[in-house]
């Protein structure tokens, strides 16, 4: 049997168990969140691929890319609510609390999973798809399709991986502060943290303009463009914060 | 091994459960924690493991903070709980992901106990029963060899023929090296176990002494009347009364009543202790 070393410090071997170990109680639940998203995916784009099929290529399964992406991003951030789970519940907490590893390589092991390995195996799967789909497609419509094939470095996928980065770190930070529910929490809390800045931002606006003598007051931040400077620094602070956050509170979590 | 100093704790909305406790223990005990309901046993295991962290004061194991729950001392310390759920999972495929974490796993000896408690490795741990869960991880426990045991209420659940089953293996266990603390209530069990009895009560240990300084000191015994100046302590039973009484000089060794003692030290503390602080038989 492997031993791993009992350092008090950083081991990477202690990392990759944990990730293991992770993997191994999570799987079941996991592969089901994997095969029902793909499920989903197939019947939103065989269906009408196989009884609409388009001359314009309207069905082609790139085309379904944005829908596709929004159905793993879901299952993602479901598997990241329940990552924490196991210290949740009060009667499994102590084998995750007493488990000789770093709340280092706990809250990386979480991250690594929900994170780096989620959006290669969506993508691998999407990849898969889509090489199966141009083979249906050039069988159902003949070679003179052509065969494309989708390019995970797209820009779709690239702004879904930042989206997705983004969202990750505020549902891990869920998934340990909440007891319960930890998905459905996370989004409320979400909406209300937003609706909270809006109207806080309303109040410092009307201040600012009645301070100025001002009688115009635009909320422009709002349709600002999503590339702009300030969305890009507050995503980055933000998801900075709630990792930050959640590493932190994995550090204090007791036994309920 | 553990140093408890000062430590005060307090649950939400509730008073402290213990203000300024301090506790020693010490490799090559085994401790019987005993306490009334209530009284803190499972908190303070808790405490000990770093899944609590004390309002004040220290929980230091090894010299290092419980609560910072550093995997050097982690790997060396081994809790189970009273209450507790396993993955579903086999017991093997638990077994590989857990154990080496603990490096001076025995897997031989893990198999050895396993055979013992008739557990079938080949079952998913929710299809075990709640008695052959326990077994299952008071196997692990023992086979993490890891020199910090904490046991809560381990005999709980079990049928007559495992708990004498669990007496064997923890007898035949060398625990030399190591530092276990049981706690239960049921008394009874641990008769043959252990070799140090610690009370909690009130938030404090109210009595933590050696059964052979016990055994030194005091006879338990059965008398036909509670108005000897010598009895510290009696209860009713059939036929007279059960008796903790001050060992003379030329008495004879008794049999320990766990039980008895127990009650005794909850009624009538002082009057036990006070024999203790006297120190010898009179």
């Amino acid at each position: 049997m492997n031993r791993l070393e009992p350092t008090n410090a950083f081991s990477i071997s202690r990392f990759f168990h944990l990730c293991k170990r992770s993997f191994v109680l999570n799987q079941r639940q996991w592969l089901m969140g994997l095969l029902a998203s793909t499920g989903i995916i197939l019947v939103i784009w065989v269906v009408p691929t196989l009884f609409f099929v388009s001359e314009t290529g309207e069905t082609r399964f790139e085309n379904f890319h944005p829908a596709i992406l929004f159905i793993f991003m879901l299952w993602g951030l479901l598997l990241t609510s329940d990552i924490f789970q196991e210290l949740q519940t009060p009667s499994t907490a102590f084998q995750s609390l007493t488990l000789p590893a770093t709340s280092t390589e706990k809250f990386l092991s979480a991250w690594f999973l929900t994170m780096p390995v989620f959006l290669l195996v969506t993508i691998s799967a999407i990849f898969l798809m889509s090489f199966l789909s141009s083979i249906i497609i050039m069988m159902i419509e003949g070679a003179s399709t052509g065969f494309t094939i989708y390019n995970p470095f797209d820009e779709t996928t690239g702004k879904f991986a930042l989206n997705y980065l983004f969202l990750n770190s505020l549902f891990l930070l869920g998934a340990i502060y909440f007891r319960k529910n930890n998905f459905l929490k996370t989004i409320v809390a979400f909406i209300v943290l937003v609706i909270s800045f809006l109207f806080i931002w309303t109040i410092l606006g009307w201040l600012y303009m009645s301070f100025l003598g001002l009688d115009q007051f635009s909320f422009e931040f709002i349709n600002s463009d999503p590339t702009s400077m300030f969305d890009t620094l507050s995503r980055w602070v933000i998801t900075s914060t709630a990792l930050l956050l959640t590493y932190v509170l994995l550090k204090k979590q007791q036994v309920a | 091994m553990v140093t408890i100093k000062n430590l005060s704790f307090a649950f939400k909305k509730n008073p402290p459960l213990f203000k300024g406790l301090n506790l020693k223990l010490e490799k090559g005990n085994t401790y019987g924690l005993f306490g009334l309901n209530g009284a803190g046993k499972t908190t303070l295991l808790n405490l000990i493991s770093g899944m609590l962290f004390p309002e004040s004061g220290h929980c230091l194991i090894h010299d290092s903070a419980a609560k910072e729950r550093l995997p050097e001392v982690l790997s060396d310390l081994f809790i189970l709980p009273e209450q507790f759920d396993l993955p579903k999972m086999d017991a093997l495929r638990y077994i590989n992901i857990q154990a080496p974490f603990y490096p001076n796993f025995d897997a031989e000896y893990m198999s050895q106990i396993l055979t013992e408690f008739q557990i079938d490795t080949g079952k998913k741990l929710t299809e075990l029963s709640y008695g052959q869960r326990k077994k299952f991880m008071i196997a692990l426990a023992l086979a993490s060899n890891a020199s910090l045991l904490l046991l809560d209420e381990p005999t709980n659940g079990l049928d007559i023929p495992s708990k004498s089953q669990f007496r064997k293996i923890m007898a035949a266990a060398d625990l030399t090296e190591r530092c276990v603390v049981i706690s239960t209530h049921q008394v009874r069990d641990l008769n043959t176990l252990i070799d140090r009895v610690t009370v909690l009560h009130s938030g404090d240990i109210i009595f933590d002494q050696t059964l052979q300084s016990i055994g030194n000191k005091l006879n338990f015994s059965k008398v036909k009347s509670d108005d000897s100046s010598s009895i510290l302590y009696s209860e009713e039973i059939l036929g007279g009364h059960a008796a903790i009484t001050t060992k003379q000089s030329g008495d004879s060794d008794t049999l320990i009543d766990l039980e008895l003692l127990f009650n005794g030290i909850i009624q009538q503390p002082e009057n036990i202790n006070r024999i203790f602080q006297n120190g010898g038989i009179s």
